[in-house]
């Protein structure tokens, strides 16, 4: 590696390393330094993001487009094309109303398109999946009734005024929150390991690279 | 003589005075004794003169009617209406005006008759016989007794059909005459409304006239001169005696020479009535020539001298509301009036006094009428007939003169009243007539100064020309708010008005900048609350407080900085045992990890998945951003490692932005790797439903998720055996799971966080999943089977490294919790907390 690389893979290294330390200062409480550094990596993957999204997403469209105008292809991006321009009218104020249309045609689309992947992506197969242990199956519909009756808040209105719950749900519902309970124990589990691991990565990168900065500049 | 006491000072005041001379209060004669009207009947007739008590006795007599026939004068038949002057005229007039000629009273009523034009014998003797008749009755009606002299339709107005409205002149005309004779009336002239009634009817004259004219002129009657023509020739003519004596002295003496009195034989009589009837017919035509428009064209100073007194004041007045009379005409009239009264005096004593009379203007008389009758007032009775069709108002401004008897007497003793309190207020009159002589001139010098400024008024207004400049008044001038000759001065050091609409003026009044100004309003004092309604009270008190200022600070929520020295020290805790787990590897051995490395349930079927994939089309998708790059990055090593090792070719996509650095930067970490790449996959679920639609193909696809894919590209898609899935995030593995593995019936494998663990599970139970390596603990242990089935001596990489250094922070991180759990376990069960817990 050569001294230019070297001071350039410094530059980057005591960038990162800075605004590292600016997000881990959010142990203080919320401060300008975090919002700083959280600012800035909200912007720099917003921008990045738009580039990609230009160069990947529009311009091959219009590049095919242009070299071949009527041709079948080119043809059948004219109605994407046009609900895109009637999108971007959206933020002119007195042209908004038509960008709404291509807006309910993306939103319909896409709800639909997501409906029926849950129908048949999970809610079917999850209750026509065949599970080893029976047993298992079972607890694990018992489970899940249980945590779904945790979050059951209708009753009946009593002549004093006070909303009876029934007699059933008294006892169902604490078995509901010792599920919701471990399954949220797990995910903070998870959540925990994952953090301890972003944070050993992140301080094994910088003594890795600290280390071979300092090679390179010993040697 | 007779005298008038004036009711106001008791001072005696001549028979003919109207006023009082020591106060000038109006004057009732009091010379007449007020007696029974059987006697003051009886007394009136014995001082009827003769003609009058002939013509009372020819109105009583009713089977002689033939004998009286004669025209009545125009400006008497006009008083009661064409059809008197037509069938009923007053016949019985005329035997009376020859008696006064002819004291024998012996003219043949034929004769008469004879000589009357044909419209006159219009009125046949049966006719004036039955007319005669119904006067006679019509003293009867409603119960009602009147005296020849008296009208009786002045009690019966209001059922004075057609024959009792045209009998209301003649008899007007003979109360007139009694009126005359009877000195117990006030002499009054003729008021205004009357004469306001009279001057509209010469119009009816004219007309009435006009037909008649044009009746004689029909009926054969000689070729008549104009008008005009006529009344000189008529002038010339001689009157009657009646009627030349009627004649004033004076300028009439040529006239009255020719009336010569004919007292012998019927051929005089009749030659007389001829004569007569062309004098009333030239003194008709003077009324039509008086009243009418063609006034102007007569020579008015003729026929004025045929008209009565009252027409002629009549007339007066009509030209007075012209203005052209005198301003001062109430006096002349006085004065006339007065002159009058001493006349009729004169006429009544054998000896006038000089002074008292005063001969009559021939201008103010009539000729062909008697001469008590012309210029004589109305009668008392048919001065209130005519009142009644005065109107309202008008009649109220009638002066005191005006009114009847019984009505003067009443208005006297009011005014007596209201001097008396007028006398108290303000002193005495003065009672000397050099007093009162200054007080006329001062008035009249008033009057007359008066009279000159609204002359000059008058003529400056019909002039129309512009006003000229005059002078303005001090106080007026004053009020100007600027001269037009003097420039417009300005205080230059004023300031300027640099904003607004003024803006370079000088001098600008500024806002009063207290208007701007806030205010702080006067508080309403609080009510009495009331023990029941305190908690509503409250309550609104509540409601109607101001809102506060919300700050839009944020509020520190949680511990205090003391609070927060815990986690701080947590932090730098949990951070320096990564640091010694990286730093002091030796420690390593002195701590291990609480576990080593095991594969999970879901790891193992994933290493077989990727194996049956062998060295066939992977589609890698980086579904994760940098931020979880630290633990995703070493699944992504150990899983792309395998698939290198088995030769597999790999096509990467990502449908974030950021993932494609990342997936970059990751498979060019693997030698050997052949990868290919899609790049970014917009539309999520979208998308990823178009690239599964691709993924069905079995020659491949053009256009992947709308982009052109090559030739090369499109088929390595179409051989896509395997699909891996390196995600952070739910929805991105739910998505891949429903809309590309449901679809396309393709394995997929996931390599997720550790926190995504629980989601994997019920997918990898279903067998949605064909396997998943969740975590770095996962990953660790792949790297061993990896190094294993490589044959090295152990699992080095990236994922065991992470692991190996986190023993220390693991067991920090399992201290931590149990510590703090018994803590917050140990404080939740304090007093404290059991209050806060009770006030919550």
């Amino acid at each position: 590696m050569s001294l230019p690389e070297s001071l350039a893979d410094l530059g980057g290294l005591l960038v990162g390393f800075a605004l590292t330390i600016l997000v881990y200062s959010y142990i203080f409480r919320d401060n300008p330094l975090y919002r700083l550094a959280v600012h800035l990596l909200v912007g720099v993957g917003a921008g990045y993001a738009a580039v990609v999204v230009v160069r990947q997403a529009i311009l091959p469209v219009l590049t095919s487009v242009v070299q071949e105008p009527f041709a079948l292809s080119s043809l059948a991006w004219l109605l994407p094309l046009v609900l895109a321009i009637i999108l971007v009218l959206r933020m002119l104020p007195g042209m908004n109303w038509l960008g709404n249309s291509a807006m309910a045609v993306l939103i319909a689309t896409g709800a639909s398109v997501g409906l029926v992947g849950v129908i048949t992506g999970t809610l079917i197969p999850q209750i026509t999946a065949g599970y080893e242990n029976a047993l298992l199956g079972i607890l694990t519909a018992i489970l899940a009734a249980f945590a779904l009756i945790t979050f059951y808040f209708t009753g009946r209105v009593a002549v004093d005024g006070h909303v009876a719950m029934p007699a059933w749900y008294e006892y169902a519902r604490p078995v509901g929150q010792f599920v919701i309970t471990v399954a949220l124990a797990g995910l903070f589990a998870g959540l925990l390991n994952t953090s301890l691991v972003l944070l050993s990565s992140r301080v094994a990168y910088f003594i890795d690279e600290f280390s071979r900065l300092l090679e390179t500049f010993g040697s | 003589m007779s005298t008038l006491i004036c009711p106001e000072c008791g001072v005696e005041n001549g028979s003919g005075s109207v006023v009082c001379a020591a106060c000038g209060a109006a004057l009732i004669d009091l010379s007449m004794p007020l007696g029974d009207e059987s006697a003051g009947g009886a007394q009136r007739a014995e001082d009827l003169p003769d003609w009058l008590d002939e013509l009372r006795q020819a109105g009583e007599k009713s089977d002689a009617p033939e004998a009286e026939e004669a025209i009545l004068p125009d400006w008497l038949a006009e008083a009661g209406g064409e059809e008197m002057v037509a069938a009923e005229a007053p016949d019985w007039l005329e035997p009376e005006k020859v008696d006064r000629d002819q004291p024998s009273k012996a003219e043949p009523p034929t004769a008469a008759a004879d000589e009357f034009p044909d419209w006159g014998q219009l009125a046949e003797d049966d006719e004036i016989a039955d007319l005669l008749s119904a006067l006679e009755d019509d003293r009867e009606i409603g119960g009602e007794e009147w005296e020849p002299g008296e009208l009786p339709g002045a009690g019966r107005k209001a059922d004075a059909g057609e024959v009792a409205e045209p009998d209301r002149a003649p008899m007007s005309w003979l109360e007139a005459l009694e009126a005359v004779e009877d000195d117990t009336t006030p002499p009054d002239d003729l008021p205004d409304w009357l004469a306001t009634d009279v001057a509209e009817s010469p119009t009816e004259v004219v007309a009435t006239g006009e037909s008649e004219s044009e009746e004689i002129a029909s009926e054969g009657e000689p070729a008549e001169a104009p008008v005009g023509d006529r009344t000189d020739e008529a002038l010339e003519e001689p009157l009657p005696d009646w009627l030349a004596e009627a004649e004033p002295a004076g300028e009439t003496e040529t006239a009255r020479d020719d009336l010569k009195p004919e007292t012998e034989g019927s051929l005089a009589a009749e030659e007389e009535s001829k004569e007569w009837f062309d004098a009333i017919e030239v003194g008709m035509a003077a009324s039509v020539a008086f009243a009418g428009d063609q006034r102007e064209a007569e020579p008015p100073p003729e026929h004025e001298e045929e008209l009565p007194d009252w027409i002629s004041e009549v007339r007066q007045q009509d030209d007075w509301s012209e203005g052209e009379v005198e301003e001062d005409s109430f006096g002349e009239w006085v004065a006339g009036h007065t002159a009058e009264l001493k006349e009729r005096a004169v006429r009544q004593e054998p000896k006038p006094q000089q002074g008292d009379t005063k001969p009559l203007k021939p201008s103010k008389e009539l000729k062909g009428v008697p001469e008590k009758i012309a210029g004589e007032e109305l009668p008392d009775w048919l001065a209130d007939q005519i009142r009644e069709d005065v109107p309202m108002e008008e009649r109220e401004s009638l002066p005191a003169s005006e009114l009847p008897e019984w009505l003067a007497g009443m208005a006297l003793a009011q005014a007596a009243a209201a001097d008396e309190e007028v006398i108290e207020s303000e002193g005495l009159p003065p009672e000397s007539s050099e007093e009162w002589q200054e007080l006329l001139d001062d008035l009249s010098a008033a009057q007359q100064e008066e009279a000159v400024q609204e002359t000059e008024v008058e003529e400056i207004l019909e002039s129309d020309l512009p006003l000229g400049p005059t002078a303005v008044p001090e106080w007026l001038d004053a009020l100007r708010p600027y001269r037009p000759d003097q420039p417009l001065t300005t205080d230059l050091d004023a300031p300027l008005e640099s904003r607004g609409p003024l803006t370079g003026l000088r001098g600008v009044i500024q806002i009063e900048p207290i208007v701007a100004e806030p205010r702080r309003s006067g508080k309403l004092p609080e009510p009495a609350p009331v023990p029941d309604l305190a908690k509503e009270l409250a309550v609104l008190r509540q409601l109607t407080r101001p809102e506060e200022l919300v700050s839009t600070r944020e509020e520190r929520i949680g511990p205090s900085p003391i609070e927060d020295l815990p986690r701080v020290l947590l932090s730098l805790a949990l951070l320096a045992a990564v640091l010694v787990g990286w730093l002091l590897p030796s420690l390593w051995d002195a701590l291990p990890p609480l576990t080593a490395p095991t594969l999970s349930s879901s790891a193992g079927p994933a290493f077989t998945a990727l194996e049956q994939a062998g060295a066939g089309n992977v589609l890698v998708a980086f579904d994760y951003t940098p931020a979880v790059a630290g633990e995703l990055d070493a699944v992504a090593e150990t899983l792309l490692r395998q698939l290198a090792s088995n030769g597999a070719s790999v096509i990467t996509l990502s449908q974030m932005a950021t993932g494609l650095p990342l997936s970059e930067r990751v498979v060019g970490q693997e030698q050997g790797l052949q990868v290919q790449s899609l790049g970014y996959l917009p539309g999520e679920a979208l998308g990823l439903r178009g690239l599964a639609t691709c993924l069905e193909g079995n020659d491949g696809c053009e256009t992947a998720y709308g982009r052109p894919v090559d030739g090369d590209l499109a088929g390595a898609l179409g051989e896509v055996g395997l699909v891996l899935v390196l995600t952070d995030e739910r929805d991105s593995l739910l998505n891949w799971i429903e809309q590309v593995q449901t679809t396309t019936d393709l394995p997929l494998v996931a390599g997720t966080t550790q926190t995504l663990g629980p989601v994997v599970a019920p997918y990898f139970a279903s067998g949605q999943l064909a396997g998943a390596v969740i975590g770095v603990p996962d990953a660790a242990a792949y790297e061993r089977i990896l190094a294993a089935q490589e044959g090295a001596a152990s699992g080095a990489g990236a994922a065991s490294d992470l692991w190996a250094n986190l023993g220390l922070a693991q067991w920090l991180v399992i201290v931590s919790l149990v510590a703090g759990g018994l803590y917050f376990g140990a404080a939740g069960y304090s007093p404290g907390a059991r209050e806060k817990k009770g006030a919550r």
